[in-house]
């Protein structure tokens, strides 16, 4: 196909490789599947279309990440202007499985800015220093974020238990 | 934070399969699009290159042009050239008994010039004095003096780094005229 200008193999890979896990987290971002595809669809599209050249696969998945990451954070923004989510749109919030619908619901609780890194390192099993490294934020920020994070989670849970 | 059954809950969600074919769908249109931006750049870079550069050329070529203006004598309101003109006007011209002359000229330079009088004399509108060369930039007005003999010549040099005029103050003794004119260019040496 002439969109991949003969790196059909590696996109194989890296979408094999990372397909799951950016779709995880698309989903803990914007809680609708049809946004959390398309949200890592547009991070595919971008990286068929003009894959920067990585050094090895960890560089691969933190552009992927990023990129995912940043898609997410860019529909938040434009859901924030028109927010009137249909009825079919709020009923999937409600999964039929009671655990992934309850990870759903604590992570909506977070703030955009602290929820990445909570994700990456609470749920993906990322070390902070390699969610910082993911996010392309410094350390001590991640720390930041995840100690904030955990605060909002905590809150929130204290307010459910209420 | 989270409990082992919720995350194990988590990692158990799965891309769907269509997000595959989705993706390379999309990127024929990312691709399309990034091209079409890629092509708008360029295109509003080139626009922006032209327009500094068309702005570039008129500052400089202003510039160029400004320094290779030269001096440009005015009798009267009007540019002295090489066809002579007669200075008979009571207005710009006044005559003393002695045979005196007082013309009224003006000097404009966008560079210093010098002015240099032979055989007559200069006086300057804000000076009490008459003298035989001064310089100046801008603008400025001062009185020619000359004494009308038989045919008499009286020269004015102005001179900047770049040119050298010579103006040429007549008395014609037949008709009685003074008259005031500009020496050609191959003459100015």
């Amino acid at each position: 196909m002439a969109v991949f200008c003969g790196k059909e193999e590696q996109f194989a890979s890296a979408y094999k490789r990372n397909a799951d896990m950016l779709y995880r987290i698309a989903l803990s971002y914007l809680s609708r599947s049809h946004d959390a595809e398309d949200a890592c669809q547009e991070a595919f599209a971008k990286y068929i279309a003009s894959p920067p050249p990585f050094i090895n696969e960890n560089a691969e998945r933190a552009w992927l990440i990023r990129v995912t990451v940043n898609c997410c954070k860019d529909m938040l923004r434009r859901r924030r202007l028109r927010d009137h989510a249909p009825l079919d749109d709020a009923m999937e919030l409600s999964y039929t499985d009671e655990p992934l619908s309850e990870v759903t619901s604590l992570l909506s609780s977070i703030s955009v800015k602290n929820r990445s890194v909570v994700i990456l390192h609470c749920l993906e099993g990322f070390s902070v220093e390699e969610s910082a490294k993911l996010l392309g934020i410094s350390v001590s920020a991640a720390k930041m974020r995840l100690l904030r994070g955990r605060e909002e989670l905590r809150a929130y849970q204290n307010k459910e238990e209420d | 934070m989270f409990s082992e059954e919720q995350i194990k809950a988590y990692k158990s969600i799965k891309a769907p399969e269509r997000l595959r074919g989705d993706s390379i769908g999309a990127a024929s249109e990312y691709a399309r699009k990034h091209k079409e931006r890629l092509l708008r750049i360029r295109a509003y870079s080139g626009i922006a290159a032209c327009f500094i550069l068309v702005v570039a050329i008129g500052f400089f070529s202003m510039n160029a042009t400004a320094g290779a203006t030269a001096p440009v004598l005015y009798f009267d309101g009007n540019a002295v050239s090489v066809n002579e003109i007669n200075v008979p006007s009571p207005r710009t011209v006044s005559y003393s008994n002695d045979g005196q002359v007082a013309v009224m000229l003006e000097l404009k330079s966008k560079s210093t010039a010098t002015v240099l009088a032979e055989n007559s004399f200069l006086w300057l509108d804000d000076s009490e004095e008459t003298v035989t060369e001064f310089e100046f930039k801008g603008k400025t007005r001062f009185q020619w003096l000359a004494t009308a003999s038989e045919d008499a010549q009286f020269i004015l040099r102005v001179s900047d780094a770049d040119h050298s005029l010579v103006y040429i103050l007549r008395y014609d003794a037949e008709t009685l005229l003074w008259t005031i004119s500009e020496r050609p260019a191959s003459n100015n040496n």
